[in-house]
């Protein structure tokens, strides 16, 4: 049971991490691709940023009672 | 022996200078550099130093030492001594930070008296124009410090926790590291006399501060310690205030001095990077060859401009919301009657935090920012007359009808609201852009400067100094020097800073030593009611040593208040409340029958609410 | 009066992690206010000499660090204390890797914008700001690597690794943002 649970949160982690990359590629071919990226850029980052502090720092645990 | 932790800072301070220092020297000698520049190695040895003094003075014994696994070392000091060591009572930090931010403004008072002596007569008198300028930079940096730091680290630490109920503050270790940050600023600060001085005022405008003395390498290391101060200490009020109140003390029970400190944390934790970065980026520009605000290199002298007032005109915001929250404490418990329109005041309190932030840019109508920037600077910066509006709706509606009672802390609350009443309304020439040309850097900023903040913030620091007195000794001050204190300032005051208003108009520019000789009689006038006013604190400081020494035995509430910190002993025990007091209604609601603020003592047992021990 | 005890759990943990993230909101100013400065300074004009192989590399390997620190923390949380210890050993390898590379970085940079350009000073600022972040998290984890070894984290205690582990990923958020501002932005 809690074995399961935690090959779960170690693949969640996992695909956090691949979301990540596949963004910074986004992110990179944008920015010689697009004229003017900074909008885009931004956008992007407060996905980056959004996807570590909710699923690597556990931002919504703030507001949650524990687990 | 009573000063062991102090000296075993100094020396390890000392030996993480040399070891910071040393490694600066070889590693320039193995790249080539001339070795032995005292600029780079003050500026690296620096680091190490302040934290060597950090672990020395009792930072390893009762902190670091559990990073490697060791036992904590802590003792039970609970005489004078206790105030000369790493203590985390926020009562004894408290005591700490007031003591030692009424010395630092008593010193910089004294450099304000030099000042009016050099002024006393148009042309040369007493200095240099060059120390004149030093003296005016430590005035100003030194009071900013005591503007930004003795109310919230001084009456803050020491009575946030007793009113809201708590045993200490959330993180008490943190606490006692911001208080010991303290002393290497002063330290700094008064120790540019040996390294040629700063003359580039507080607020260290480059291209000025690149060029001039080494002084000013130890000012922005000063500077950068005491803003990480202020970071942590804020840091600690929002958790503190958000985590450890008692139950029952909802946000809207919350005594609003208690709401003042938590409103100017917020912007004490956010905008002070802007100032560490600012002053961080000069250093590397003097000591990196970097070229932030060189413009001879490309860079942007007014890009330091933008990134300081995004901090310092916050920052005056930091000075002066926990003075308005202090008054406003002060005032229901002396005019026996609720806080007037409380919901309404705690709004203006984060309308003010959130204005402050979008407002910098007035302090450069004349500096050559882009001319589309003045009007919406212009509106944001009078938009926040609504805001303190409302503070001072409260204020009046809270002593309108009240039965007074003229004591000294109340005598020092109404003087505030008289002094800031007049600062705030010279501030709107200064927020007007067409009067604001005329004004920038004359004595008529000056003048507002002080109404706000002398005027203002100091009344109110010495308005809760009297009025949490005998809570902090254990005795009473003596009410006769005290109303003799209140009516010599107060007077003195008006005198010295209102005929500043008229220099400014008629063209008196601030932070120089000279002034055209027709204005001469006026500067003397200015220069005898500063004396004056400058004796004032004779009396205070007397009053204070004397009462504490052997003034009457104070009761446990003297001012028959209401709210939580006159419910316990005078001085408080050391863990503030037998059990964590029960509240069960509004602080304020003085001539209700039958209502309560808490339930103190009675609730039996403790451990309900615990405080850090290792954190 | 009848008294009313009520009892109120005090949860340490949660006032540290207030605290915590009260610290990040004040960094992110730092930050803020040196990303800022190389709009104002530099636009939004980007170097070509910049080595974009290389910026994709570091960053690559930063967010790389960053799953493994979500690892470690997971893996105490569970009590596999050996897969705690393999995995806060790859992030301080994986984290000391990021600061080699950012050396290399400067190495370039000396050449092509040496700290006396405009941007060289900002391309050194915010790297050698954020690369002292690094290196602090690097001691940091070092240090709770060694306390692992000692057996002293478990399911009760592990504060240490949960702040130390949420002060490497506020790092890598940081160099989210400066990615960018010193690599892709361009007019």
């Amino acid at each position: 049971m809690d074995e399961t649970r935690k090959r779960a949160q170690l693949r969640l982690g996992l695909w956090v991490f691949i979301a990540l990359i596949i963004l910074t590629v986004v992110e990179l071919w944008i920015a010689f691709a697009v004229p003017r990226p900074l909008l885009y850029l931004v956008v992007i980052n407060l996905a980056d940023a959004w996807l570590i502090m909710e699923y690597f720092m556990h931002l919504s645990r703030m507001w949650r009672a524990e687990e | 022996m009573a000063f062991a932790p102090i000296l075993r800072g100094l020396v390890w301070g000392a030996l993480g200078f040399l070891l910071g220092g040393g490694g600066a020297v070889l590693v320039r000698l193995l790249l080539g550099l001339p070795a032995f520049q005292p600029e780079p190695l003050i500026t690296i040895g620096y680091f190490p130093g302040l934290l060597g003094w950090l672990l020395g003075v009792g930072a390893w014994d009762v902190w670091a030492r559990e990073w490697f696994g060791l036992p904590v070392r802590r003792e039970a000091v609970y005489d004078w001594r206790r105030y000369f060591r790493f203590t985390t009572d926020h009562k004894v930090i408290g005591v700490q930070y007031l003591v030692t931010f009424v010395v630092l403004f008593l010193l910089a008072g004294f450099f304000a008296m030099l000042m009016r002596i050099e002024l006393m007569a148009p042309g040369p008198t007493i200095m240099s124009a060059g120390l004149y300028n030093h003296i005016m930079s430590m005035h100003g940096i030194i009071m900013i410090a005591v503007a930004v730091a003795a109310i919230i680290g001084g009456l803050g630490n020491f009575a946030v926790p007793l009113l809201i109920g708590a045993e200490d503050m959330a993180f008490p270790r943190i606490n006692a590291l911001s208080y010991w940050l303290i002393p290497p600023v002063a330290v700094l600060l008064v120790s540019t006399f040996f390294a040629g001085g700063f003359d580039s005022g507080w607020t260290a405008y480059p291209p000025l501060s690149e060029v001039n003395a080494p002084g000013q390498v130890l000012f922005n290391l000063a500077v950068i310690t005491f803003g990480f101060s202020s970071i942590l200490g804020a840091l600690n009020f929002l958790a503190t205030i958000l985590r450890l109140r008692a139950p029952g003390m909802t946000w809207r029970r919350l005594p609003i001095f208690v709401w003042s400190i938590f409103a100017a944390s917020f912007i004490s934790l956010t905008a002070t990077q802007f100032l560490a970065a600012g002053l961080l980026m000069i250093l590397l520009d003097r000591e990196a060859g970097m070229t932030f605000f060189n413009a001879a290199r490309g860079g942007a002298p007014l890009l330091y401009q933008h990134i300081f007032w995004f901090y310092s005109h916050p920052a005056v915001y930091i000075m002066i919301l926990p003075a308005f929250g202090l008054a406003l404490e002060i005032l229901p418990h002396f005019s026996r009657k609720p806080l007037y329109a409380y919901p309404w005041l705690v709004a203006g309190f984060f309308g003010i935090v959130f204005l402050s932030f979008i407002v910098w840019a007035h302090h450069l109508f004349t500096s050559g920012m882009p001319d589309y920037l003045h009007g919406p600077f212009m509106a944001t910066t009078e938009l926040i007359s609504i805001p303190t509006g409302l503070v001072f709706l409260s204020a009046l509606g809270t002593i309108w009808m009240g039965r007074l009672r003229l004591k000294t802390p109340m005598l020092f609350a109404l003087g505030f609201l008289f002094n800031f009443l007049i600062g705030g309304v010279t501030g709107i020439f200064n927020a007007d852009v067409p009067t604001d040309l005329h004004l920038q850097d004359t004595y008529f900023v000056v003048g507002h400067f002080h109404f706000t903040i002398m005027g203002g913030m100091i009344f109110a620091l010495f308005a809760g100094i009297y009025y949490w007195f005998p809570k902090i000794t254990g005795r009473m001050y003596n009410e006769t020097l005290g109303k003799l204190h209140f009516w010599w300032m107060f007077l003195t005051f008006n005198t010295t800073f209102i005929p500043m208003f008229w220099l400014g108009l008629f063209g008196m520019n601030r932070r120089i030593f000279d002034y055209p000789p027709a204005l001469g009689s006026v500067n003397r006038f200015i220069s005898i009611s500063a004396f004056l006013l400058g004796s004032s604190f004779v009396v205070f400081v007397s009053n204070m040593v004397l009462s504490w020494a052997r003034g009457p035995q104070a009761a446990a509430n003297p001012w028959q208040a209401r709210t939580l910190e006159w419910q316990v002993p005078s001085p408080p025990p050391v863990h503030n409340f037998p059990a964590p007091p029960q509240v069960v209604g509004h602080p304020y609601d003085y001539g209700f029958t039958n209502s309560v603020h808490a339930l103190v003592g009675v609730s039996g047992g403790s451990g309900e609410q615990g405080v850090d021990t290792d954190g | 009066m009848q008294t009313v005890r009520v009892h109120v759990p005090y949860d340490h943990t949660h006032t540290r992690r207030i605290g915590l993230w009260l610290f990040f909101i004040s960094e992110g100013f730092l930050f803020l206010a040196l990303i800022s400065s190389r709009y104002y300074l530099f636009g939004l004009s980007r170097p070509e000499e910049l080595n974009q192989a290389l910026g994709l590399l570091i960053t690559t390997i930063l967010l790389l660090s960053s799953l493994t620190a979500y690892r470690a923390e997971t893996s105490i949380l569970h009590g596999d204390q050996g897969m705690f210890l393999r995995n806060t050993l790859a992030t301080i390898l994986l984290g000391s890797l990021f600061l080699v590379g950012v050396a290399l970085e400067w190495a370039e940079a000396f050449r092509f914008f040496p700290p006396h350009t405009r941007f060289g000073t900002i391309f050194f600022t915010l790297t050698g700001m954020h690369g002292f972040h690094v290196l602090s998290g690097v001691v940091l984890l070092v240090f709770l690597y060694f306390h692992g070894r000692r057996g002293r984290f478990g399911v009760t205690n592990t504060w240490p690794v949960e702040g130390v582990i949420k002060y490497w990923h506020f790092v890598d958020v940081v160099w989210v943002f400066i990615y960018p501002t010193l690599y892709l932005v361009s007019s």
